[in-house]
């Protein structure tokens, strides 16, 4: 075979391989760039929730945990990131604060005041739905609060093992009072609610949205991506001058 | 019978010492994903900087006025309607902790102001995965005699690679105690 029809044969193979490659060569540009900018695109916060996508990920669409207090409505957004599960809680489709899942319980201390307990902190909110103040472990929440009651205005925290702590909402102190039967633990989070946006680029740009198949058809594409480069530097060398 | 003396003698095998190798490898980058601590509390941080009298507590309101002066600070109105602080009999030294979200999850950051300037930033809990190095005495240590100037810090500081959005966090944090200290009446 002459270097002429050499060169011709490989430049039909270069284009064919090319053209068979072209939408996911963009694909994987397009998801790579777009990884690149995590940060900036705010992929990790932008949480899918499509049932398809939840199916698809063999993940039930439920409802999301919420608490109405004042006739407000509260809801818990969450999602995981590296293994960690971490909450919003949104009002009216707003972002109002962080809360760490579950959303254990809600009460109205007040005419002006209600509180939502989260995982590790309790959220103080107005009657129109603004945040007033969080209470976290650090300032002295009692840890392993699993529910909250009101006794004449006052917040009580329960404790999964029995015990109740009287909470000042102005002062932010815990005052253990008489302990009651055992609660049972709270159930974890359930609503594994959303895809963020990240990880479905990451399962595109990496196959595994489509499984062991996709991954291979990535891996074939990544080989057959190096070979073109072979094969367009062989072509660009060794083409008539 | 002659007894026969044996020394234990501790050897991995070569395959091993590659699969300690790799165990060590992914250790490693396994590491900062665990970064997820509190490191002081509360009582710890008041009991650090007001060592001779345990400070007054006060809480410094948050009126619609203050939340749009503090934006530019922030980058967005601060939340919450209320913001505690603690303070020293003489009303000289200030202390505030606040909660910052660096990129998913909030930096608890504790800023002690004296006279117009930081005296010290504590990273009180930490909870993102990365950019914890912000917490090591190296980096807070910048911000000390920091005074808020024309809404920035008077002192120049230094970021810190992969840690980009944790220290946006404190630089706000830093700046909104400063500017927050100023609200307060003198004693």
């Amino acid at each position: 075979m002459s270097k002429k029809t050499r060169v011709s044969a490989a430049m039909r193979w270069h284009s064919k391989v090319g053209v068979g490659l072209f939408w996911l060569l963009i694909v994987l540009s397009a998801t790579g760039i777009a990884l690149n900018h995590t940060d900036r695109l705010g992929l990790a916060k932008t949480i899918l929730n499509h049932p398809t996508l939840l199916s698809w990920y063999g993940l039930e669409a439920q409802p999301r945990p919420s608490a109405t207090v004042h006739n407000q409505r509260y809801e818990l957004r969450s999602h995981a990131v590296a293994g960690q599960w971490v909450g919003q809680i949104y009002r009216e489709a707003q972002p109002l604060t962080h809360c760490t899942p579950p959303l254990l319980g809600s009460a109205q201390l007040s005419n002006q005041l209600g509180l939502l307990l989260c995982g590790q902190e309790l959220i103080v909110v107005t009657a129109d739905g603004e945040l007033f103040d969080t209470w976290t472990s650090l300032d002295g929440l009692p840890s392993g609060l699993v529910a909250l009651d009101n006794s004449a205005g006052q917040a009580i925290g329960l404790h999964s093992d029995g015990r109740r702590w009287l909470l000042d909402i102005d002062l932010f102190t815990a005052t253990a009072i008489a302990s009651a039967q055992p609660l049972p633990e709270p159930q974890q989070i359930a609503d594994a609610a959303g895809i963020s946006l990240q990880t479905l680029l990451l399962d595109l740009h990496s196959g595994r949205l489509f499984g062991a198949l996709g991954i291979w058809i990535v891996d074939i594409a990544g080989v057959l991506f190096s070979l073109l480069a072979v094969t367009g530097l062989w072509s660009f060398l060794r083409r008539p001058r | 019978m002659a007894t026969m003396q044996t020394t234990a003698k501790f050897t991995l095998r070569p395959s091993h010492r590659v699969g300690a190798a790799w165990l060590l490898f992914i250790w490693m980058l396994l590491a900062p994903l665990a970064h997820s601590e509190v490191y002081l509390s509360n009582e710890q941080f008041s009991a650090r900087y007001f060592a001779e009298q345990p400070p007054l507590r006060g809480q410094l309101w948050l009126t619609e006025e203050l939340k749009a002066a503090a934006e530019p600070l922030l980058g967005r109105k601060p939340s919450g309607l209320r913001v505690r602080y603690q303070r020293s009999t003489d009303g000289l030294r200030s202390a505030w902790i606040m909660n910052e979200i660096g990129k998913e999850l909030p930096i608890t950051i504790g800023v002690v102001v004296e006279r117009g300037a930081i005296v010290a930033v504590e990273i009180l809990a930490f909870r993102e995965s990365r950019g914890w190095e912000v917490r090591f005495p190296a980096y807070t240590a910048q911000y000390r005699n920091a005074r808020l100037e024309k809404r920035q810090l008077s002192e120049n500081i230094d970021g810190i690679t992969g840690a980009t959005l944790s220290v946006r966090a404190v630089n706000a944090v830093a700046k909104l105690a400063l500017f927050y200290a100023e609200q307060l009446e003198p004693l």
